[in-house]
């Protein structure tokens, strides 16, 4: 009988809270989904319960409106408290001491019962907070990761419940949202596609299923390979290298979805705003990273990049 | 887990920077150090017409 109150309790604890939290927090960011054996629950529930679990239990014990609501306890005592649960975890051990105490039983288990939903409805309002808190913070990545502590928790804690096909498929680690992603997809039969990222699907155990590109094109690589060995073998010097932009074809499609498996490669391309030459916490970065000590607080940049040349494709 | 956030995050950053950028920044390091000392503006400029512009409203780099 201890058993099963130990595995209600673990479930009530453990487990239905990291599901909450982890519901919580895929509204803000596409958590990570993935097969996960019961040491990692066990241990994963464990960092998410730690503060809000001693948050419920020192509110429910010491905390005025905490300590009573809801499921109040009337006339509960620390004596009392703990009479009742040394009463109730004997009893279920042992079926001789349930008999023995069986007048007194079901009074202190209903008292225990009522405490422990208190300190469980704490909790899970706790647990709630928390992935919020989690969730608000994993969203605004880009805008808060110069703050070192910042960092250091998204590394250790925040990471470990993002999936790591958002950062890679999204404009998700710059502040300018209008970054975009352009994927170059090789696929298994041997056809490389381009197109700019839209959208991406994830299967339930966390693998890349399916990737959306918007104005998709594909490389004519034959007859690209042709003129380029001709043009080689010529003798002719005046003639031009070919032009790889115009061996893309243009697909007639808005949108082109590829199902993973039928991805051989894929090549990523962030693409600063309109504009833009760079992101510019890349340029700061790599401003710091070459000057060494720097502050860079009060420097501007500005930039201006040239309007892409008409796409010569046929 | 292989990576953490912040070593995939600089990854992605490395490869937004263009090429012809990284190249001036890293050879022009001292002038742009000074410029950034002195207040001043540096100007930068890559291939058709890209052109990158660094101004320091006060002194930035530290003592």
């Amino acid at each position: 009988m201890l058993a099963v109150l130990f595995s209600l309790l673990l479930t009530l604890y453990l487990i239905i809270p990291e599901a909450i939290f982890r519901t919580i927090f895929g509204w803000y960011v596409p958590p990570k989904n993935f097969v996960i054996s019961r040491a990692e629950t066990a241990y994963r529930a464990l960092i998410v319960a730690v503060l809000p679990l001693a948050l419920a239990w020192l509110g429910a014990w010491y905390m005025p409106f905490m300590d009573r609501f809801p499921f109040p306890v009337n006339g509960s005592t620390e004596v009392l408290r703990r009479s009742d649960y040394k009463l109730v975890t004997s009893a279920l051990y042992s079926e001789a001491k349930y008999g023995a105490s069986e007048k007194d039983f079901w009074p202190a288990f209903t008292r225990c019962s009522r405490r422990q939903g208190r300190v469980l409805a704490w909790y899970m309002l706790l647990i709630g907070l928390e992935a919020w808190g989690a969730g608000h913070l994993a969203a605004n990545y880009a805008k808060y990761r110069s703050n070192r502590l910042y960092e250091w928790l998204a590394d250790k804690f925040l990471f470990s419940y993002i999936s790591e096909w958002h950062p890679l498929l999204t404009p998700y680690v710059f502040v300018d949202k209008e970054t975009t992603v352009q994927a170059d997809i090789l696929c298994t039969n041997n056809i490389l596609y381009q197109g700019t990222v839209t959208q991406h699907f994830i299967s339930d155990d966390g693998k890349l299923s399916g990737i959306f590109l918007t104005n998709p094109r594909r490389f004519n690589r034959e007859p690209y390979v042709n003129d380029r060995e001709a043009w080689g073998k010529s003798e002719d010097k005046t003639k031009e290298k070919p032009d790889k932009e115009k061996y893309w074809q243009k697909i007639p499609s808005k949108n082109l979805y590829f199902f993973a498996d039928k991805i051989f490669n894929m090549n990523l391309n962030f693409r600063a705003p309109a504009g833009q030459v760079a992101d510019y916490e890349a340029i700061k970065k790599l401003l710091a990273e070459a000057i060494g000590r720097v502050n860079l607080q009060g420097v501007t940049i500005t930039q201006r990049k040239s309007p892409p040349e008409e796409k010569k494709a046929n | 887990m292989v990576t953490t956030l912040s070593s995939l995050v600089d990854m992605i950053e490395r490869g937004t920077v263009p090429t012809w950028l990284r190249d001036e920044i890293v050879a022009k390091r001292e002038q742009i150090a000074n410029a950034l000392r002195d207040g001043g503006e540096i100007e930068l400029n890559g291939p058709n017409g890209d052109r990158v512009s660094i101004h320091a409203e006060g002194q930035a780099v530290a003592a």
